[in-house]
């Protein structure tokens, strides 16, 4: 089982990193990305269930709470024990267009 | 049968508003739940799945699953009701394909990266940022 992560997920994370850092010491930066890497850890160990499956069709999204007003999406799309990570972005940004998600 | 919710509470020893604050979520939605009064989302499953550190599919059989038949409007609408902020990422069935097909295509190109990968990449950004910043 692995987690995949596309050229824009991993910018996603990079400029979420960056962002933390600009704002934060080194100690809080490092927990507050292993929080959203944890959140991602903890989705592949989900076995996604019907209720979820049946909301959308392909891709989906999970959220990830850092705290109650700081949260992301992270868009995936579940391929047998893998999942491919798409996109990882603020919960309270603006709607994504498909070529956003890609 | 007991209902998992107010069982995996017990479990904790928490009461209902420990839970609701535990969860950032409304004590009364948590105990419609836990009495069969009321089916969650898959947002508010999901946050008392992590609080109370179970599989979401233990409280699968709390899960609203007629949101997907009523059609996106109506589960935009208790989304939005429930978290503003986060019907942002909703996508139509159609933008959903055309990013599937895309992003194979991104995967099979090789451009993909495994978690491990991206964990010791960002802690090494995270180190430079800071050993840039101590230097400058």
């Amino acid at each position: 089982m692995a987690v995949i992560f596309t050229t824009k997920a991993q910018g996603d994370l990079s400029n979420i990193a960056r962002f933390y850092a600009k704002s934060y010491n080194l100690k809080i930066t490092q927990r507050k990305v292993a929080i959203v890497l944890a959140g991602i850890d903890h989705l592949e160990k989900q076995p996604i269930s019907v209720g979820l499956a049946t909301l959308m069709p392909d891709v989906y999204y999970w959220i990830v709470d850092i705290t109650t007003t700081d949260s992301y999406l992270v868009y995936f799309k579940r391929v047998g024990p893998d999942l491919r990570v798409y996109r990882v972005v603020p919960a309270r940004a603006e709607p994504l267009t498909p070529e956003e998600v890609i | 049968m007991i209902n998992p919710l107010k069982k995996y509470r017990g479990l904790k020893g928490w009461t209902v508003r420990e839970l609701a604050e535990k969860s950032d979520l409304n004590p009364k939605t948590i105990s419609f739940i836990e009495n069969d009064r009321q089916k969650g989302s898959i947002t508010t499953l999901g946050k008392l799945a992590t609080v109370l550190g179970v599989d979401l599919e233990e409280l699968a059989p709390l899960m609203d699953t007629t949101a997907a038949d009523r059609g996106r409007a109506g589960q935009a609408a208790r989304q939005a009701k429930e978290h503003p902020g986060r019907l942002a990422g909703m996508l139509t069935k159609e933008e959903l394909e055309t990013a599937v097909t895309e992003g194979d295509k991104e995967i099979a190109l090789g451009q993909g990266i495994s978690f491990s990968q991206i964990e010791s990449r960002l802690a090494h950004l995270i180190a430079t940022e800071f050993e840039e910043r101590a230097a400058g």
